[in-house]
Formats: C-alpha cells, structure tokens, sequence
C-alpha cells in the first residue's frame, strides 16, 4: 500500500492507498509512529484505500484513543463503510463518507 | 421572353410586304413602261403619217417660199393641234441636204410657251449641225424606223421618231420629226403602278390580321395556357382538364400534358403510400425486435449456482427467430437451451416468444429436457397455422455431480469444452419442433467435470459468410475453441463473437448469431499448500475474489484474519487452503498442523468493548459476523477450520 503524509502545525493528513491488510499494517502502524506527539489532530483519506482487515482496524482505534478522538477518517468507500460498521466505528468515531 | 410568335410574324409579315411591293413595282413599271411607248409610238407615228399627207397636200416648195407666210401660219397651227391632239410635246418638218445639215422648216410644240421658244429658235432655215442619228439616216432611204431614239436636252426629256415624208413619186421630200415626253409615260407608270399595288398590298395585309388572329387564338392562346398550367403544377391537386377541342397537334400537347400529369400525380401517390406503408412496416419490425430483445438479453453473464455461464444474441438487420435461456432449478441443477425458429421478421419473432416461454415453463416444472421437447412439439402441432418450425438443444445440469441430461430437436450439435480441447457432441439429431406429431426426441446423458463446459450456438454462427462467399464453418470454431483450452464462459463467447466479427468483416450479417457457453463450477478443486506467513494472503487473494463474486471482499476479510490467527499464534509449519462453490454459497477451509486451538471455543470476538478493540479479537468477530456457518476441529493432527459464506 501507499502512504502520503502531509503535515501543517499540529494537524496531518494521511491519504491511503491500496490494500491494508494485515502485512501491509505494519506500514501504516510506522508512519503513525513518526508522527507520534507531535500532532494533535488527525485525517485520514480513504479515497483510494480498497481494503482493510482487523490488524488495521486496531490501529484506528489506537489512534484514536491516542489523540483523544481527534481523529477524521473521511472518503469512505461503501466496501469499507460497510466493514465499520460491523465493528462499530460508525457510532464511535468522526467518519464522512 | 426576347421574342415573341406575334412579334416574328409581324416582322415576316413587313418583309413579305416590303418585298410584294418591290416586285410589284418592277413588275408595274415594266409593264407601264413598254404600254406607254407604244402608246407613244403609236400616237406619234399616226401624225407624222397626217402630217406627211398634209405637207403633199400644200407643197413643201409653198411652204418654204416666205412669200406665203399667211399659208405658213396656218399650216403651223394645224400642225399644233395635231401635236397637242395626240399628247406630243414636239413636232417639226425639215429637210437634210447633201452636207448632211439639217433645214428646219416648220417647228412646233404643243405648249404655248414652249412653241413660242420654237418660234423664235427654230425658224424657217434654221439649220440644225448635229450629227444625224440612224433612225435619220433610215429615213433618209424612205424607211421608216420604229425604234425610238432617246435624248435628254434642254427642251426635256424625250422620245423621238422620225418619218420619211414621201411625195407621190415615192422620193423622200423632207423629214417629220416627232418628240414625246417621257415623263408623260412616268406619269403613266406611276398610276398604272398604284392601281396595281394597292389591291396587292390590301390582299396581303387582310390575309396577314386573318393569319395574326388565327395564329394568336388557335396557337399562341392555347399554349400559354399549358404553359403557365405546367408553371402551376401541383402534385396532390387535379386541376380541370384544359379543354382544348381544337382537333390539332395544339389539342395533341394539350391532351398529352394531361395524361403526364396524372402519371406524375399517381406515380407519386404511389410513391406515397410506398413510403408510408414501409414506415409502418419498420415500425412494427422495431416493436418486434423490441420484444425479441426483451424476451432474450442481447448478452448475459452469471457466475453462481455452481456454473460459469455466458450468452449473446446478435441480431441480424431482421428480426430473426434465435433464442436462449438459462436459469436454476432449485437448489443443485441448471438448465439451459438454445433455439431458432424458422424464417424472420415479426411472424418468427412472435413463434419464438412462444416457444421460448412453453419451453421454460416446462423445464421449470422439473421436465426432463426431452419430454419438454416432445410436449412443446406437440402443443405446436395444434396450434401452429404458419407451418412455423424451431430447433432446440436442451440440457439440464446436475450442478453437484456433474450430470448432464440433454435432448436435441434438430439443432446444431454442441461443443464440449474439456480441457484437452472442444469436441462436437454427437447427439441424436431429434426433429425440429412443430413438424411432426410424436416427435419421440430422447434423453441422452453425459458427464461435465468440474470446470468442463459445453457451448451451444446457432447456424447464424457456423454459417455466417463472408466476403468470399466461404462459411464460417463448424471446423474453425472447434479449432478457435481447442486454440483457446478456454475453460472462462466469459473469455469462450467473447473469442467466439470477435473471431466471427472478423470473419465476416466488411460483408453483412444475415441471421441472427446467438451463443451460450456454460462451465461446470464447484466440485472442491486440490488444496493448495501455502507457506505458514501472512503474504499467503496474495496467493489465495484471486481465487476468492473470482469465485465470491461480489462478496470477494468481505469472503478474502474472513481468510485475512483466519490466516493472520493461524500464522501469528498457532506455530504451524503446514498449512493447506482449499475452496468450493455450491448453488449460492462458497466454502473454505483452511487446514494448518499448529498448536490445536478452537477459535469459537469462548465467547470471545466481538465489538462490544471498542476502546478494547485495539488489544485484538476483532478478527474473530469478523469471521464470525462475516461467515454464514463456522465451525473448527481437530482431524488427524491438523486443526481444520472450516467457513462457509452466501455469494
């Protein structure tokens, strides 16, 4: 998969691209770590993304425990929605489709 | 218009005039001309006769003696009245000696005033010197000559003659000189010549009104009037006929106008209903493909229920009779068939909507394809008032053991798809449908193996024909097929109907051309052994996104996170995946030779603790969530995990 990161203060934006599953989490569980306090809110670009399995999933709510709930995943395929909502995220975290 | 008929004739007319009166004239004159000097010869002549038996009857010698000049007066006086009697303008006596000279004795003219100049230049002894002319001469021998001799001189314009005057011996005495005006004669012609010419002139200006106003009523009138008929020509309006009785090539035109104009107006009529009826003709050709295209998708693709199947129609520019239809039949058979019907257009199209319906009514009902067959055969007989046939191959799949039950009304044989190439089916080749009663067509069987297929088609593809006149043929599509080892319904027909396309490139497609190629699917293909790590993912990823059709995705999640638990915490060195379809299902199962664990042992796995989620169990849970039945157990020191899912 593809990760493109683009930081401005305190706020970052990672676009997804590709296929997250569990090997490929490893990738966005690093570029989540580079970006460890230093940022207090987070985007997520979804638009390309076109798979996630549990192991990224994990990092999401990691993620968003870590920032307090600042976190915005936003360009959400109706596939993945469709995964979120099964576990729940709809209800719990800031998601536009 | 430059010129008009009227203005020509006009023209014609001025000329034929202008040349009447010229030769009218010439004529005229010529004629005047010659009367009035005979007239003057005549009169002239006449005299000097009298005057010559009057000088005997005085004496020359007594009238030359200047002693009797009463006699002399007289005789001058008689002789004017003789000149003036006969219209002369002179008269005169005179001698002509040896010398040739001239002695006038007596001159005279009839004019007062000119006798008076006579008088006083011509006296008694004048002598004339003038050379003597020959009619002088002539006279001279006592001869008389009748031609005139002419002069012009200041005593006018004149004719002369001269007459011996002879005494009783017969010898000549003297000369008579008589002169005549010939402008007296012009006179003469002029009148002469208009008596002649007007009743010419009037003759012909008469005749030419007449000519004027019969060429203008019975020529110029009428053919203005089919003229401007012709420059008024309305194709949809029957004007009165013109009329014309006139009995000639004006009433021919006429009558011949009349009769192109009513072939025109019924040739486009005719022209107008043609076109008419032609559109509605397409129209109800476009209702009818409509219908055919309703009743038979131009192409259609299924990958469910344990098969793999693909069809089109491709309708020629008619419509034509083909038709196919494929659906399940309750849980673990399919059923499909292929046909066409005789002949084309709207009639064919309407056999076709029958026959397909009744075929699929009955095979639904669970009919063995061949008793559908005879029964369809039979309900055809008894209705069927076109003598219309069909052809029908019709199988049904036993989608779990592969049994295929088949039954052929006369239609091409099919080819079977096995992976060592495409071989024709030999069927029994049955009877078309609606020919015969007791059509007595057969069940026939045969067995597809998993991904084996059999491929059903029309003579609209075997037969389409080319530029050159060749047929595609049965022998290039069992070759196409065998080239391709082609075991994808979708990839068969889409090789099929571009190789036929191209075959036929740049000629016409006359028949309809339908195909429908079905794979068997779902017997469990071997296990594959994958190695014991999470990239294994890549190497299952395509075989369950093709088989899960639209649930791919959500079926590939489940395995993620199955094999994610097995590679992370079971510590296997072996492990085998292994995947079947079945009617709207797809089962998985993977078999790994780690630690035995059941995952659905507790209750654990699910989403209601979210800040939890991110300590792991979520992959239980989606495999669970995801999957329609799960179940685990340890067999032969394997942990098999077994999933199966809806597609």
């Amino acid at each position: 998969m593809t990760i493109t990161t683009i930081t401005e203060g305190s706020a970052a934006v990672l676009a997804l691209s590709g296929w997250l599953d569990t090997q490929a989490a490893s990738e966005l569980q690093n570029a989540l770590d580079a970006l460890d306090g230093k940022i207090e809110s987070l985007t997520l670009d979804m638009k390309e993304l076109e798979y996630i399995s549990s192991a990224g999933l994990r990092l999401l709510v990691s993620a968003h425990k870590k920032l307090n709930g600042n976190l915005t995943i936003r360009c959400v395929s109706s596939e993945i929605m469709d995964i979120f909502k099964i576990a729940g995220f709809d209800k719990r975290m800031h998601i536009e489709q | 218009m430059k010129h008009t008929i009227q203005r020509r004739l006009l023209a014609l007319f001025l000329a034929s005039l202008a040349i009447s009166i010229v030769v009218c004239a010439a004529f005229s004159f010529q004629s005047s001309y010659k009367m009035s000097m005979q007239q003057g010869r005549s009169y002239g002549l006449n005299t000097t006769n009298t005057l010559a038996g009057m000088v005997n009857e005085v004496g020359l010698d007594r009238l030359s003696d200047p002693a009797n000049a009463e006699l002399y007066a007289s005789f001058r006086k008689q002789m004017r009245n003789l000149c003036s009697a006969a219209n002369l303008t002179y008269l005169y006596v005179y001698t002509v000696d040896d010398t040739e000279l001239r002695h006038f004795i007596i001159t005279v003219a009839a004019d007062d005033e000119k006798d008076l100049v006579m008088q006083r230049e011509f006296p008694i002894g004048k002598i004339g010197y003038s050379p003597l002319l020959d009619a002088e001469r002539t006279a001279l021998r006592g001869e008389q000559s009748y031609e005139p001799a002419r002069f012009a001189n200041d005593y006018g314009n004149e004719v002369s003659w001269t007459t011996p005057c002879l005494d009783a011996d017969g010898s000549v005495i003297a000369l008579i000189g008589v002169d005549y005006d010939i402008s007296v004669g012009e006179e003469l012609v002029k009148q002469r010549f208009i008596s002649s010419a007007v009743p010419v002139v009037l003759v012909l200006v008469l005749t030419f009104i007449a000519l004027f106003f019969f060429t203008r009523m019975r020529i110029i009138v009428p053919i203005r009037r089919i003229s401007s008929r012709m420059e008024r020509f309305d194709p949809s309006n029957a004007p009165e006929p013109l009329n014309i009785t006139s009995q000639d090539e004006i009433q021919q035109i006429s009558e011949a106008f009349d009769k192109m104009s009513d072939d025109i107006r019924a040739h486009l009529d005719s022209i107008r209903k043609i076109s008419a009826e032609q559109a509605k003709a397409q129209a109800q050709m476009d209702v009818a493909r409509r219908i055919q295209c309703g009743m038979v998708p131009a192409s259609f693709h299924e990958h469910k229920n344990g098969v793999d199947v693909s069809a089109f129609m491709e309708s020629a520019r008619e419509v034509g009779g083909d038709f196919y239809d494929c659906f399940p039949l309750g849980e673990d058979r399919y059923c499909a068939f292929i046909g066409d019907v005789s002949g084309k257009g709207v009639t064919a199209a309407l056999f076709m909507a029958m026959v397909k319906s009744m075929l699929r009514d009955h095979l639904k009902l669970g009919m063995s394809p061949a008793a559908a067959l005879n029964i369809v055969n039979d309900e055809l007989r008894a209705a069927n008032p076109e003598g219309l046939f069909a052809t029908v191959f019709a199988f049904v799949l036993d989608t779990g053991t592969g049994e295929l039950l088949y039954a052929n009304g006369g239609h091409n044989a099919p080819l079977l798809l096995r992976g060592d190439g495409a071989v024709y089916l030999e069927p029994d080749p049955g009877i078309a449908l609606g020919v015969f009663e007791d059509a007595g067509i057969a069940d026939d069987r045969l067995t597809l193996a998993p991904g084996e297929g059999i491929l059903l088609y029309t003579d609209g593809i075997t037969e389409a024909v080319n530029t050159s006149r060749r047929f595609y043929g049965m022998q290039r599509l069992q070759e196409l097929l065998s080239a391709a080892a082609a075991n994808d319904s979708e990839a068969v027909s889409k090789a099929v109907r571009e190789s036929v396309t191209a075959f036929f490139a740049g000629g016409e497609q006359f028949d309809d051309m339908t195909l429908l190629a079905l794979f068997r699917r779902g017997a469990a293909p071997a296990e594959i052994e994958l190695p014991a790590e999470f990239g294994s993912l890549d190497i299952i990823k395509p075989i369950v996104l093709r088989e899960g059709g639209g649930n791919g995705k959500k079926i590939l999640l489940a395995c993620d996170e199955a094999l994610s638990n097995i590679v992370r915490y079971s510590g296997a060195t072996q492990l085998f995946f292994s995947c079947e379809t079945g009617n709207g299902y797809m089962r998985v199962t993977f078999r790994d030779n780690g630690t035995p664990f059941d995952p659905f042992a507790e209750e654990s796995g699910d989403f209601r603790d979210f800040d939890g989620l991110d300590a792991g169990g979520m992959g239980i849970a989606f495999i669970r969530e995801l999957s329609s039945e799960a179940s685990w157990r340890f067999e032969d020191g394997f942990n098999v995990l077994s999933l199966k899912f809806d597609i």
